[in-house]
């Protein structure tokens, strides 16, 4: 029997793990945190749960972000492809997607599935002293990546959320920096698979209250945690 | 006696499912879909209240949850309406507002006096003798209220949501279906709601045909298209608690307060009937004309053995049939109106032989011997308006059912803008200003029959489609039809010589109380109101305010729109408090080691939104541990989580220039790889802020900032730059760094088993100096600053990180005797040093001087925010100063922070720091003192509690440590 891989045996800590240890999340190692492949159940009943109502934490993966007066000039010299719209968010052939949170600021979050080294790259090949009008802005560590999925998510959010969240209106791709139970968001739909899906970034040192809160909110939707093996598959890999 | 009728009667209810519960004690049994108040009808109960005033027994009035009849204690709820609730299994009911039993209240006797409770007793009354107020103010107590709140019952989970629709219809009766259905074919989003839990509105329970079925037929036809239709979201059981601008809805659903934003709505309200006003309108066993259809066609009971119908309308005619198709007996039909109006269903009532008896009016009711229920009807012939003749007809009848006419149910409406128009002329109301986007339909908007209300709402629905921005083609609007069946009666009110006719139910009002206010002075409509309290129950006026406002009209010779009606404010139903906080958030942050605190028996403390270490161990060693923990500080090595101090990048070309505009001291030429104090003033010269300011490179400072401050701090940099467009960027990055500080005397030798790329001798890293560097293969920024006084490092490293490099320091610093210190310990250790906790030991008026931070100002350079206030309050006599003060007596009490300092009879100023210092093994502290009190050497007197004065002596700050030789090693 393969050894139990325990979240504390590794230096990068998700702040969820100890929820994720409660909820009988079975480990796997992904970019150096240990991230919960499932809870228990069989990856069929995950992939069930994500198309009603489903939570997975993604904080393990990679991202980043600049903002500044050259920052869209100089993530274009490195080949980045976004458009004017902000409160956007562009998918890159490469996979990751850079999202416009404003003419001048960027969030980039990497790929849930083969996460490359090209955040890492990017976030190195800053010079501060003459990249002038750069800023990087550490988004791995300022927030926690959480992903809700399901065709109950928009009611779910519309229990913490003032704003219209529902896929007619709010369209793949879509980003709102708003308020959900009194946090700061940045909410991106970004559908996975047949799932109807939003990525919440959001205070990392709130995390443990805010997916507390959002299980609280999809407890009548019958919602739960879903590991990343069943977000892979969604997402047509893994 | 029971009164159920055999089956099929009852649309609301399943006979296959018995359902139990108890009521004033007694166990009863329903049918599951019966309210409490079917349910107790249905059971022989006929007094399900005590009137608010004079405790006059009450039964069923209008059995639509609008009316103070029906409000019971209901489990630890007060004031539910019985019949809203529906009855389950075990549920415990009890009546309100009396003294004994329901049926027999000792409080009854009030009535007899009500000739010396007039309008506006309470305003005149207790004030003399001045001797009698506690005597009345007992009794009131002991009679005031309804209902019993239970503080220790167990909260309920109550949650919000935020809903958006471009047509949302208020109510689901046939011209509301009407308006979603056309709403919805038009292609628009269309959410329809409904207080009921049923759909359907009249439908349900109302006959505008001799065929009985005819309305619920209508009902199923257009909810089947509804449930077809994939555009409209239904949501019964929904009350509209009120219309906000831009078409906000604040909706109650069950324990959810639902936020709806619409971009038009379709307001299908219906209307209200109104009851008749004569002597003993209220008694049990007298209602209004729905309330008995409704207790016939959706539960199933019977409301009576004989009946007398009053009507002013031909509804009246369809209401007569109910009751006869329900076995009871009909011995008169009463018609206000002076003509018969032929129509089907009075020619159906004709041709069932009913007596029907026009231009007359019930003109009392008759109580049983027991005063209980009604059992005699007296009739009289209308002479003029309000007038009767004195030849009576008698009438043997425990029911009386009354309408005169229906009023529109338009609150919402009303919030919206638009007002009611009554024409005096035909009885007849219609709806005006209601803004483009709001539309009044169906019997609301005038029109009463089912086929008007059914065209009406399907052009309603048409046009809010258009004005949501649906691009569809318009209808014609449907043309009022002014018939007799649909007017309301001109004058329901007929004065009795002994009076007890009802206007307001809820606040026991009778004619002669308005009349007393309108002669009293009280003439607007609004003042009325609230002289009387007519309107004031939880009715809202729904069966009284067009009473009131005839009567006031016919004071003031105005007519009723002259006259106008009282403002409709939200709520228009029943809200809890529960429903308007909702669910609660509380966001709270953790820190990365937060766990690892609570693993080692931290007590945590709140510091904003974080929780922090108070201290680590039990409660009842909180001070020992304390000074266990500083001692440790002074003597080996400990370890304190400080992740929840501030983070501030600040880069950019202009960042220096950036800095020393914001906070005092100079930052031009600071070096790299050296941390400077920071303090923050504000415009008008106050400390808000303080920190370090640590130089990682030329452009490039990271600084600290305050718990609780930096939040502030960081909006009023961003504010500040958006004024001065320097070349800079400021990040706040106080979540993405974990931080520690590790001091003591041992601190450096804990480190450097883990640091192998820092040069951590004295030289390589100095005090104030800063690095960047890794330890235990951790990324981190390394501080060595002194907050506590000793050789110290803080280590600020990513987030994730931080668990990690906590654990390695522990472990690494065993051999050490490494321990853990709360927030309590290092505010002993760096009182001990004199180091001020911005806030603790400054508040909203302290400015730097004295603060005694002069030391923090450069003097030479031309600008910081606030050096014009500050330059100001320096040539200004000094008031207050801090200073350090040891406590010289200390067998008696111990001063406390706030603690008076005072010069005779003046205070000087406040002690806002103090505690224990086991190294100096004596209590310090730093409080503010006159100047003249600040030279070392002075002896202050301290009030403490009890008015104890204590002494205490000024000293040189620091207390420990003076020349910094400790932290500077």
């Amino acid at each position: 029997m393969a050894d139990v891989l325990k979240p504390s045996s590794l230096i990068k800590r998700s702040f969820l793990y100890r929820i994720h240890e409660k909820a009988g999340g079975v480990f796997i190692e992904e970019n150096g945190f240990a991230v919960p492949s499932n809870y228990g159940q069989s990856v069929r009943e995950e992939i069930t749960l994500a198309h009603q109502m489903g939570i997975a934490d993604l904080s393990h993966v990679s991202r980043t972000g600049f903002k500044g007066w050259h920052a869209a000039s100089w993530l274009e010299k490195k080949n980045c492809k976004f458009g004017l719209e902000s409160n956007f968010s562009y998918l890159q052939s490469t996979g990751e997607r850079i999202l416009r949170l404003s003419p001048n600021e960027f969030a980039i979050v990497g790929k849930i599935v083969n996460d490359s080294d090209f955040i890492t790259e990017l976030n190195s090949s800053l010079h501060p002293e003459t990249d002038e009008g750069v800023f990087i802005v550490p988004r791995s560590d300022t927030n926690c990546w959480l992903k809700v999925m399901g065709v109950n998510a928009p009611s779910m959010l519309a229990k913490v959320c003032a704003v219209d969240l529902r896929p007619q209106i709010f369209p793949d791709g879509a980003i709102a920096q708003t308020n959900i139970a009194r946090l700061n968001c940045i909410v991106t739909r970004h559908d996975v698979g047949l799932a109807t899906t939003y990525d919440i970034l959001t205070d990392c040192a709130s995390a443990d209250y805010f997916w507390q809160a959002l299980l609280d909110a999809m407890d009548e939707f019958s919602g739960g945690p879903v590991g990343v093996t069943a977000v892979y598959q969604l997402a047509g890999v893994g | 006696m029971p009164s159920r009728l055999p089956s099929p009667a009852g649309r609301f209810i399943d006979r296959d499912k018995q359902i139990k519960f108890k009521f004033e004690g007694r166990s009863l049994v329903g049918y599951q879909g019966d309210t409490i108040a079917s349910a107790l009808l249905a059971s022989g109960h006929t007094i399900l209240s005590r009137s608010f005033k004079y405790h006059r027994p009450r039964g069923v009035i209008s059995l639509s949850s609008l009316d103070a009849n029906t409000l019971m204690q209901v489990g630890d709820s007060p004031n539910r309406f019985a019949d809203r609730i529906q009855i389950q299994e075990g549920l415990n009911v009890s009546g309100q507002n009396y003294w004994g039993s329901l049926s027999n209240d000792r409080l009854s006797f009030i009535g007899k006096f009500s000739k010396f409770l007039p309008a506006g007793f309470y305003y005149k009354a207790f004030y003399s003798p001045r001797w009698a107020w506690p005597i009345w103010a007992n009794f009131i107590r002991k009679v005031a209220g309804l209902g019993v709140l239970n503080p220790n019952s167990k909260h309920s989970y109550y949650d919000k949501e935020y809903l958006f629709y471009d047509v949302v219809v208020v109510g689901a009766g046939v011209a509301g279906l009407s308006a979603a259905l056309e709403a919805a074919l038009s292609g628009a989003d269309v959410l329809l709601l409904d207080d009921e839990q049923r759909v359907g509105g009249s439908l349900n329970w109302g006959r505008s045909e001799p065929d009985e079925n005819a309305d619920i037929t209508k009902r199923d036809e257009l909810l089947n298209q509804i449930q077809q239709n994939n555009n409209i979201h239904l949501l019964s059981s929904s009350s509209v608690i009120g219309w906000y601008t831009d078409n906000w809805l604040a909706v109650v659903r069950e324990n959810r307060l639902i936020k709806l934003r619409a971009k038009s709505i379709v307001v299908a309200t219906g209307c209200w009937e109104q009851p008749i006003v004569f002597r003993n309108n209220d008694l049990p066993g007298v209602m209004l004309g729905s309330a008995a259809q409704k207790l016939i066609n959706l539960w199933g009971v019977r409301p009576g053995e004989r009946a007398v119908i009053a009507t002013s309308d031909d509804r009246g005619y369809g209401v007569a049939l109910d009751v006869m198709k329900a076995g009871v007996e009909v011995a008169a039909v009463v018609d206000l109106r002076p003509e018969f109006n032929e129509c089907k269903l009075s020619l159906e009532v004709r041709r069932k032989q009913i007596p029907i008896l026009l231009g007359r009016t019930p003109w009392e009711a008759i109580p049983n011997r027991q005063g209980s229920r009604v059992s005699k009807l007296r009739v009289a012939k209308i002479v003029a308006q309000g007038k009767c003749a004195p030849e009576i007809d008698s009438f043997a009848c425990d029911l009386v059912i009354m309408s005169a006419g229906w009023f529109p149910a338009a609150p919402i409406v009303r919030q919206a803008g638009g007002k009611i128009v009554y024409d005096e002329l035909s009885g007849h109301t219609k709806i005006t200003d209601l803004p483009e986007n709001v539309i009044a339909a169906g019997g609301i908007a005038g029109h009463t029959s089912l086929e008007a209300a059914a065209a009406d709402g399907s052009y309603a629905g048409n046009v809010a489609a258009k004005a949501a921005g649906i691009d569809n083609k318009r209808v014609q609007p449907p043309q009022i039809q002014i018939t007799k069946e649909s007017q309301m009666h001109p004058w329901p009110i007929f004065d009795h010589p002994k009076g007890k006719e009802f206007v307001d139910f809820d606040e026991d009002l009778q004619i002669h109380d308005l009349e007393t206010a309108l002669e009293e002075g009280y003439t607007h409509i609004e003042h009325l109101k609230r002289f009387t309290t007519n309107g004031m129950g939880p009715s809202q006026g729904r069966h009284s305010s067009l009473s009131a406002m005839r009567l006031a009209s016919r004071y003031t010779g105005l007519s009723l729109d002259g006259t106008g009606m009282t403002t409709a404010r939200p709520p228009n139903a029943q809200v809890t408090l529960g429903h308007l906080a909702g669910r609660i958030f509380e966001p709270v942050r953790y820190t990365a080691m937060h766990h690892r605190h609570l693993e080692a028996g931290a007590k945590m403390m709140p510091a904003g939104m974080w929780l922090r270490p108070e201290y680590y161990g039990s409660d009842n060693r909180r001070n020992q541990m304390i000074q266990e923990e500083s001692s440790n500080v002074r003597n080996n090595v400990g370890l304190i989580d400080v992740s929840t101090l501030g983070g501030l990048d600040i880069k950019g070309p202009d960042a220096a220039e950036f800095l020393n505009r914001m906070y005092t001291f100079a930052y031009l030429k600071q070096p790299v790889g050296k941390a400077r104090y920071v303090l923050m003033t504000d415009i008008a010269g106050v400390i808000v802020d303080d920190g370090v300011a640590c130089r990682l490179s030329e452009n490039h400072f990271y600084v600290t900032a305050t718990t609780g401050g930096v939040e502030s701090v960081y909006r009023q940099m961003l504010w500040f730059n958006a004024q001065w467009r320097l070349k800079v960027d400021i990040t706040n990055i106080t979540a993405s760094y974990a931080g520690v500080n590790i001091a003591g005397p041992k601190s450096r030798v804990v480190l450097e088993r883990l640091c192998d790329d820092v040069d951590l001798t004295p030289d390589g890293f100095p005090y104030m100096g800063v690095r960047e560097g890794h330890v235990a293969g951790i990324p981190a920024r390394m501080l060595r600053v002194g907050f506590v006084g000793e050789l110290g490092y803080e280590l600020h490293v990513p987030a994730h990180l931080g668990e990690a490099l906590w654990d390695v320091i522990i472990e690494e610093g065993k051999e050490e005797k490494i321990r853990p210190f709360g927030v309590e310990a290092q505010r002993l250790l760096r009182l001990e040093k004199g180091h001020i906790i911005i806030s603790q030991d400054t508040d909203g008026l302290t400015h730097p001087i004295e603060a005694d931070m002069a030391w923090a100002i450069a003097r030479k350079k031309p600008f910081y925010v606030g050096l014009k206030s500050v330059s100001m309050l320096e040539k200004k006599i000094l008031t207050r100063k801090l200073v350090g003060l040891e406590i010289i007596e200390t067998e008696g009490s111990i001063p406390k922070e706030c603690h008076l300092v005072i010069d005779g009879s003046e205070i000087t100023g406040r002690i806002t720091s103090i505690g224990y210092s086991s190294s100096l093994e004596k209590y310090v502290a730093l409080a503010y003192v006159s100047p003249n009190q600040s030279n070392p050497g002075t002896i202050v007197e301290i009030r403490v509690e009890e008015g104890e004065i204590i002494q205490a002596r000024v000293v040189e700050l620091p207390f420990y440590d003076p020349d910094g030789l400790r932290q500077e090693i």
